[in-house]
């Protein structure tokens, strides 16, 4: 006799540019957002999902991520210092996943953020650190195309401002 | 991440001033004013004041020069969680690059966890040192519950 066995359970997503976007629960929940609104939802509900502040190419970016991090362990409240440990290193798979323009990094960061998907949000921000170490600030203006908006004064007293963390 | 903000128009001419000094969190406003309170305020008249001409300038100059930008527009809690991964030389460089950024990074505004992790984890990146023998945990330095009682355990490497 064949066993049984029980397909995943999937949810349907639907992003600000009105797609609908399956994905298995399991996935999806790496959102604590969406963890969350499953749960109030309750059981089985086959609603789709509205995430109005993300376009259907970031969540599918998003989700991507999700899939591969969907056996890490949950987030959990002490995430907040974790993953401040100071280093900004990065594994491999999501130095790959982060090589990405600039529009759709900062679109990431912000649906990590929206979503509350700490680690993504904290990968998105590290390798946003990563581009800024090591530069001058013109390097990083270069970088992010930045327009200078400093009148010398003000840059001044932004230099002197500073004096307390140089040389540390 | 759009803001939709109603405003009767007096609350218009307020909030348009609050936006000049505050534009942290607004990466786009669309202002859409209350057509019967129009009639009992002259928007015209009270923009022709030179504070709000000076309003409107600063508004106009943050969208043009601020807001082209999108690392710039991203919103204040996500930029203080960049500087959390930059070392405080980086830090002074990246403050330099524009007044975005040096006014979210003041070091009076700065969030605790920014302190903490450069106390704890930063390999004494501030010059101090933790007492012999003091074990804090997360939950007194990681910005949750920083209490008093657990700075004294602290020696500032140049005076000790």
């Amino acid at each position: 006799m064949a066993t049984s066995t029980e397909a995943p359970k999937t949810v349907t997503l639907t992003t600000s540019d009105n797609a609908d976007i399956q994905v298995e629960r399991e996935v999806a929940e790496r959102s604590i957002l969406i963890k969350n609104l499953l749960e109030d939802l309750g059981g089985d509900s086959n609603e789709a999902i509205p995430i109005p502040n993300v376009n259907e190419a970031v969540m599918k970016k998003v989700l991507e991520w999700c899939e591969q991090h969907r056996k890490d362990p949950p987030a959990s409240q002490d995430d907040d210092s974790d993953s401040r440990k100071k280093s900004t290193d990065i594994d491999e798979w999501d130095q790959k996943f982060m090589q990405v323009d600039q529009e759709m990094l900062f679109e990431i960061i912000l649906a990590a953020n929206y979503l509350d998907i700490k680690a993504l949000l904290d990968v998105g921000c590290k390798t946003v650190a990563n581009m800024i170490k090591g530069k001058s600030p013109d390097e990083i203006r270069k970088t992010f195309n930045i327009q200078n908006d400093f009148t010398p004064e003000e840059e001044d007293q932004i230099r002197r401002e500073n004096e307390w963390a140089e040389d540390r | 991440m759009i803001t939709v903000m109603h405003f009767t128009s007096r609350d218009m001419v307020e909030a348009l001033f609050r936006c000049s000094k505050s534009t942290s969190n607004i990466r786009t406003l669309m202002l859409i004013p209350d057509p019967v309170a129009a009639e009992e305020f002259d928007l015209a008249q009270a923009i022709s004041r030179p504070i709000l001409q000076q309003t409107l300038s600063s508004l106009t100059q943050w969208s043009q020069n601020i807001c082209s930008n999108a690392l710039l527009c991203l919103p204040c809690e996500i930029l203080i969680h960049i500087l959390l991964f930059l070392p405080l030389q980086d830090m002074a460089n990246f403050r330099l690059s524009s007044k975005r950024i040096a006014e979210l990074s003041k070091v009076a505004t700065l969030p605790q966890p920014f302190w903490a992790i450069r106390l704890v984890e930063k390999e004494n990146e501030l010059g101090f040192f933790l007492r012999v023998g003091f074990h804090p945990s997360d939950d007194t330095l990681m910005g949750k519950e920083c209490t008093l009682h657990a700075w004294p355990s602290y020696r500032n490497v140049e005076h000790s």
